[in-house]
């Protein structure tokens, strides 16, 4: 059973993509509400305490939690963040697959892969380049 | 009611980009061979040109980025500019390929290819094509053992008048609503601003018409009335267009259907993926012992104002030649569990409480406003035609209703609105069985039946008014199969 693990290099650049929306919203509620405190220091707040939840507490912990184990006939994804959720799927009941790659996914690591089975489908997420291509093709033969 | 998010306009608008059209054609009008003239107009509307040589170049580019492949054991879709996406559906799992030649595509020798599986989103294709049809034709070989010409064991072509009558009873004002408002909403201001005027006009008739009649139907329900009769002409008209031509084939491997005029529509589905068989009726059909026979299969009928049906208007003898041939036929049986007569009132129920209601709100009505007694009325008797129906209906479905499971099939009757369903299956298809009982069936011993099946979307199959001790019998047989 091969061990797949969400790529460390995402996790960095969704870091730094969320302390960035979180820095350019705070400039923004700054600019515009400087003149109405009772707004602008909560909206503040808000902003700081999600965008650093998010990037500093939320997204390792789920990074660290993201495992995939693919087997010959089945593969199984563990995620959650405070709950774990575990989900087992057959590989024989797979009936397509949809790869979806990002621009520079060789340095982001944002390529992702859907597979739809009877009744439902599973997204293996943050795949690094290598596992994602080896995956699809092992998908495909 | 919510609104999607504007940005939709913007989607919505670019599927208007042909409307561009009109704008040039009066360019071209007007335009003279004038080399000052030119450099007028290029001068007043090069932005306009820029922005639509943009959309087209963006078309352009996506055409580009867009490839699809026949792999070994796949077919393959890639698409995208700068998010690259990759389909991959193996041959093995398609349930059918439907390839539409649109009248507007023909000439192009192009036609439009939809490929599904038994997964995926319900209403949408799991992977949509437009083609050249030389690549249609490979694709059509990869299926599963298509290319092995198998033997042909049944062919079906109805006469033209099975069509009509199909069409007519499968039509629906509301449906004719639909293909209406479709129209109205494709032809944008013009056709709308033409149709006000002529409503106007269509009104003094109405007044006119009413004014002749010896009974007195008010103008209002005059214009309802034909609202109702072209809409439902316009739904009997599409479905005229859509199931002319019918054709069914099924040798070994493969069932092939093809309808249509104005776009030709070729289905292609594998028989081991059939999900189930349901046999449906209406009241008339039922009283002439036909029926129409419909599919539930991933592709098939899941479209807008599709039905799934895979021979239409056929008599006893004709659809159980044709279950014979598709290995239903044994299928059907005698009920071996019926529906307890005593379910009188949870068959007939709400219809019954309607046909009560109706005459009295129009009576308190008529009370309340008599200047406007006679549409009241008029409304009224409209609305009490098809809760009587409704009511005779479900009377029958009380002596029709039944379950049959056996060891390797089920046959399962049950009425739902207007429509009988007898739905034939193999056992392995069915997935679940919900028992439901409110507090009366509690108290009665009786339950509600929802059979669902191995299907895209799950969809209830009920049977009401099950005894219960007979309900634990089909549980039973279901768990320890």
């Amino acid at each position: 059973m091969k061990h797949y693990y969400a790529d460390k290099t995402c996790l960095n650049i969704l870091k730094i993509l969320i302390l960035s929306i979180t820095f350019i919203l705070l400039a923004v509620t700054v600019y515009f509400l400087s003149f109405i405190p009772i707004i602008m220091i909560p909206l503040c707040i808000i902003f700081f305490g999600t965008g650093f939840f998010i990037a500093m507490i939320y997204l390792p912990v789920y990074f660290r939690n993201l495992n995939y184990y693919v087997s010959e006939d089945k593969i199984i994804k563990e995620s959650g963040f405070y709950f774990r959720k575990k989900q087992i799927i057959r590989i024989n009941k797979i009936q397509f697959t949809t790869a979806v790659s990002t621009p520079f996914s060789k340095l982001t690591g944002l390529n992702f892969i859907v597979l739809y089975a009877y009744g439902g489908m599973m997204t293996v997420m943050f795949l690094s380049d290598r596992d994602f291509a080896e995956l699809n093709y092992n998908l495909k033969v | 009611m919510y609104h999607e998010h504007p940005l939709k306009i913007i989607k919505n608008a670019a599927k208007n980009i042909w409307l561009l059209v009109f704008p040039l054609l009066r360019g071209i009008r007007t335009f003279n061979l004038d080399f000052n003239a030119f450099y007028t107009w290029i001068k007043g509307t090069w932005f306009d040109i820029l922005v639509i040589l943009f959309i087209i170049g963006f078309g352009y580019f996506r055409w580009l980025f867009t490839w699809f492949r026949f792999e070994k054991n796949n077919v393959c879709l890639i698409s995208g500019i700068f998010v690259n996406r990759e389909i991959n559906i193996p041959y093995k799992n398609i349930s059918a390929v439907t390839a539409e030649h649109s009248f507007y595509l023909r000439p192009f020798k192009a036609a439009r290819v939809s490929v599904d599986t038994c997964a995926g989103t319900f209403g949408t294709s799991d992977m949509s094509l437009l083609i050249r049809r030389e690549d249609l034709k490979k694709l059509r070989r990869k299926l599963p053992e298509v290319h092995t010409e198998g033997k042909k064991t049944f062919e079906f072509k109805p006469k033209w008048f099975t069509i009509v009558f199909f069409s007519f009873v499968f039509s629906s004002s509301l449906s004719g609503i639909v293909y209406l408002s479709a129209f109205l909403f494709q032809s944008g201001r013009i056709m709308k601003e033409l149709l006000e005027t002529e409503l106007v006009e269509f009104i003094k008739l109405a007044n006119g018409v009413s004014a002749k009649l010896a009974l007195k139907i008010p103008p209002a329900a005059i214009i309802l009335g034909f609202l109702v009769i072209i809409t439902w002409l316009f739904s009997f008209a599409a479905n005229i267009l859509r199931y002319a031509g019918f054709i069914m084939k099924k040798d070994k491997n493969i069932l092939r259907i093809k309808m249509g005029i104005l776009t030709k529509r070729i289905f292609h589905i594998v028989p081991n993926k059939i999900n189930y068989v349901d046999l449906r009726q209406s009241l008339i059909m039922k009283l002439f012992k036909t029926s129409t026979v419909n599919i539930s299969c991933s592709g098939y009928g899941n479209q807008k104002n599709e039905l799934p049906v895979l021979l239409p208007i056929l008599t006893r003898q004709q659809a159980n030649r044709a279950l014979d041939l598709l290995d239903f036929k044994k299928y059907i049986t005698g009920r071996k569990i019926k529906v307890s007569k005593l379910a009188f009132i949870t068959y007939t129920g709400i219809p019954a409480v309607f046909i009560l209601l109706i005459p009295a709100v129009a009576v308190l009505l008529a009370w309340l406003f008599p200047t406007v007694y006679d549409i009241i009325i008029f409304i009224s008797i409209m609305a009490e035609i098809p809760f009587v129906w409704l009511f005779i209906i479900k009377i029958i479905a009380l002596y029709t209703s039944g379950i049959t499971i056996e060891d390797d099939f089920c046959c399962i009757r049950y009425s739902r609105f207007y429509a009988f369903h007898t739905i034939l299956a193999d056992k392995d298809k069915l997935v679940k069985i919900q028992l439901i009982q409110n507090p009366f069936d509690k108290k009665l011993g009786r339950c509600r039946l929802d059979f669902y099946f191995n299907t895209e979307v799950p969809k209830n199959n009920k049977v009401k008014g099950i005894r219960i001790q007979d309900a634990k019998r089909i549980l039973e047989k279901f768990e320890f199969s």
